[in-house]
């Protein structure tokens, strides 16, 4: 890797204590903290108008814009669009304004939530509470009982939007990157 | 104006355009628009480009191949042979992200979802030209869903070569997916767009039909009494909000009652509802992408 100028990336699971010490000792930097969290979708299903969270696959060109102006570019797209078993994504809205997209995903009975984006002059509006009841009921149709996503600890508005909904925190890890020279 | 035409209206696009054949494929859609413009890249996409409609009589054409296991190298190269031989030149092509991402993607007018499947990091552009023949230029787009293969073919003749004088005498023959597909991805992924239907412009009553899509979905909602579906209505974005909000909900409306009323669904499993402009799957700026934008869309709410 080093050849190659990349820096050698470990992923820390929770009960990887005492790697993740060693690595720490040797320098090796926290990266990306992230969360994964869990509900039942029966929990977070919720009575919605369709329109607050309107299903469309592949994705309208809207949505592509707002994930683009997330930060979520063509590449992370390109994944959603790899995706072989269901997916869909859904828009919502803030009054008669595109406002936000979030893609979702089947595996067996789990409903992955991804990329929930919501456009800056929307925020605190419920855009991305009725998003993910809209990924919930979403999934409720489709028939898997868990709803799950995965969410940097850094995020400090979207992890409020998970616990604010009740979803459990069921697991965390983390990264550790080496420092950029060995000493 | 724009309309789907059959197989056996399309000898309204003269006799002397080039046939298309691939080897195993069904014509899946056909639409033809005498007067329009229709935007054909020359090039990879830079940032910044615009790239410039051409415009003439427009003929777009999807073909579906039942075969997964088919490249889009594969899928395109019998229709670019073709062509080559009848005397056109290619004047660009790539694949991918090479063609420059899904800026390049969306330059493309094509046909929009469920009838044409585009995955952006699989697929193939074609440009051919031949100002002899008819059909002057034509542009390939070749692209794969885990199930099927898509070709979808864009001819720009002269809007003088186009032999139909008017509308009135075509009779619309909708070519569609088999019926039986609408129920299969409505309860596959939850949603499924009603592309078979008519409004006339600015009205919210459904044409007199019949529409197989409603028959499909009357047939399975009368078999599956729990099933509980909400439709969904769009417009474009010509008029205020206000009035494409209840427009669009009206025009749901209008196919909830025939669906209750005339083809035996029951008034509970079905609800209407309306999102004016805020979806659109196309661009406002062209016709054909208005019309594709005014639609009724269905999404499953249990079953």
């Amino acid at each position: 890797m080093r050849s190659l100028e990349q820096r050698p990336l470990f992923m820390l699971r929770e009960n990887e204590d005492a790697l993740d010490d060693m690595l720490a000792d040797r320098r090796y930097e926290q990266v990306d903290p992230v969360t994964l969290y869990i509900a039942e979708t029966a929990d977070l299903t919720a009575e919605l108008k369709i329109i607050d969270a309107m299903p469309s696959w592949p994705p309208l060109a809207v949505q592509l814009e707002l994930w683009k102006a997330g930060g979520i570019g063509p590449a992370r797209v390109a994944v959603m669009n790899r995706v072989t078993t269901r997916q869909m994504s859904l828009l919502g809205r803030s009054g008669d304004a595109p406002a936000g997209t979030v893609f979702v995903a089947l595996h067996d009975d789990v409903a992955m939530v991804h990329a929930l984006e919501v456009s800056a002059e929307f925020r605190r509006d419920g855009v991305g509470r009725r998003l993910m009841h809209g990924a919930a009921n979403w999934a409720s149709v489709m028939g898997a009982s868990w709803i799950t996503l995965a969410v940097t600890r850094a995020n400090e508005a979207a992890n409020g939007l998970y616990q604010a909904l009740g979803m459990d925190q069921a697991a965390r890890y983390h990264y550790r990157r080496a420092p950029e020279r060995f000493s | 104006m724009m309309w789907r035409v059959g197989l056996a209206v399309c000898l309204a696009w003269p006799a002397h355009a080039v046939e298309f054949s691939l080897p195993g494929a069904a014509l899946s859609v056909q639409i033809e628009s005498p007067g329009d413009s229709v935007r054909l890249p020359r090039g990879r996409w830079q940032d910044g480009m615009e790239v410039t409609a051409t415009e003439g009589a427009i003929r777009r054409t999807i073909y579906t191949v039942e075969n997964p296991a088919l490249t889009t190298l594969q899928l395109v190269t019998p229709l670019r042979e073709q062509l080559l031989e009848a005397g056109y030149t290619e004047v660009f092509s790539c694949a991918d992200a090479a063609c420059g991402g899904f800026d390049f993607r969306f330059q493309l007018d094509l046909l929009p979802a469920p009838d044409m499947y585009v995955d952006l990091g699989n697929f193939r552009y074609v440009l051919l030209e031949n100002p002899d023949s008819t059909s002057r230029l034509v542009g390939l787009l070749a692209s794969a869903s885990s199930t099927t293969g898509y070709v979808h073919v864009t001819e720009v003749a002269d809007t003088d070569a186009f032999e139909l004088t008017s509308p009135a005498q075509t009779v619309p023959e909708p070519v569609r997916l088999p019926p039986e597909g609408l129920v299969a991805n409505l309860i596959e992924t939850g949603h499924v767009v009603l592309t078979d239907l008519d409004f006339a412009t600015g009205s919210a009553d459904l044409g007199p039909g019949p529409f197989a899509s409603l028959n499909t979905l009357a047939a399975w909602l009368r078999e599956e009494t729990e099933a509980r579906i909400v439709l969904v209505g769009h417009t474009d974005s010509v008029g205020s909000l206000e009035a494409n909000a209840a427009l669009s909900r009206r025009r749901a409306t209008s196919v909830l009652e025939r669906l209750v009323n005339e083809l035996g669904a029951r008034p509970e499993q079905v609800q209407a509802d309306g999102a004016g402009a805020l979806s659109p799957v196309s661009s406002n700026l062209t016709a054909e992408g208005r019309s594709a934008n005014r639609r009724v869309e269905v999404v499953l709410l249990s079953l």
